[in-house]
């Protein structure tokens, strides 16, 4: 069945990017709703919880991804969240995975490495 | 830091860039030559990394041709780009979030604990601002054919 993808991320251009990426990866990708900052995207939230699936990038203004993650969490949001962001760190990670994100992807990224990491997350426990 | 931490910063900036460039862009290159060229850069890209130690600003030059071809190889073509001058100057600016990324990761392997600014654009001709009291280094390369410059200003210590 076909899922329903938000992606957060302040560069419209890396959204595309990330949808190409999604299909050339193999994932069966429905609807892709996007968001510039994580106030933007819990607004999209808001508006249509019905999403499977949340790729979010970490540097955004307005709102950033960790502070976006632990808002969404909050507020009972509990589909996947992706990190996918320059940030590689150990810290960062962690920091990342306690505000509540499921799994990271550094950029840069090819669609071979998206897929396998969202397959992993994706999968049913 | 060390001097020879100073001197690395080349080959950090050279391996940043070529990192991104191949996997995000899967674009031909050549170079890296050091120093600024006689190209008339239009577009620049910028990003800024700061640290207890480390304080530098990103900039990736190139002309508007060579922005729009980067910009149009991300997004999987020119038909895919349309005429938004807006998207051209975001891959541009998303270029250097990438590459100030890398450099950034690699920076903190060293213990540099640097943080990102958001990345911005300038149009118009012109090349880097200077900084006083600042180093740089500069990398020139040939992108798929089209000329784009690194350059790196920062400062180490405080020096």
């Amino acid at each position: 069945m076909a899922i329903k993808v938000l992606l957060v991320d302040d560069s419209a251009v890396m959204r595309k990017v990330l949808t190409r990426a999604l299909r050339q990866a193999g994932l069966d990708v429905g609807d892709i709703l996007e968001a510039g900052d994580g106030s933007e995207a819990i607004g999209v939230l808001e508006n249509d919880p019905s999403v499977d699936l949340i790729l979010c990038d970490w540097n955004m203004p307005n709102m950033n991804g960790p502070d976006f993650v632990a808002a969404a969490r909050a507020k009972g949001y509990e589909m996947p969240i992706v990190m996918v962001t320059t940030e590689a760190g150990n810290e960062r990670v962690q920091q990342a995975l306690d505000a509540g994100a499921n799994g990271f992807v550094t950029k840069p990224f090819t669609p071979d490495k998206l897929g396998e990491a969202l397959e992993k997350i994706l999968q049913p426990a | 830091m060390t001097v020879e931490a100073a001197v690395d910063v080349g080959a950090i900036l050279a391996d940043s860039f070529r990192e991104n460039i191949e996997m995000m862009f899967g674009l031909p290159l050549e170079g890296p030559e050091e120093g600024s060229g006689d190209g008339q850069m239009t577009m620049s890209g910028m990003v800024g990394l700061g640290g207890p130690e480390f304080r530098g600003l990103l900039q990736i030059a190139c002309t508007d041709r060579g922005a729009r071809k980067l910009a149009a190889t991300l997004l999987g073509g020119e038909e895919m780009l349309g005429d938004d001058p807006a998207m051209i100057a975001d891959g541009l600016g998303e270029l250097a979030n990438l590459v100030g990324g890398a450099i950034k990761r690699r920076l903190d392997e060293g213990g540099g604990n640097i943080e990102l600014s958001l990345p911005s654009v300038l149009e118009g001709e012109g090349n880097l601002l200077g900084v006083s009291n600042s180093e740089r280094v500069t990398l020139r390369w040939i992108v798929d054919g089209e000329l784009v410059e690194t350059s790196l200003v920062y400062t180490i210590n405080g020096s």
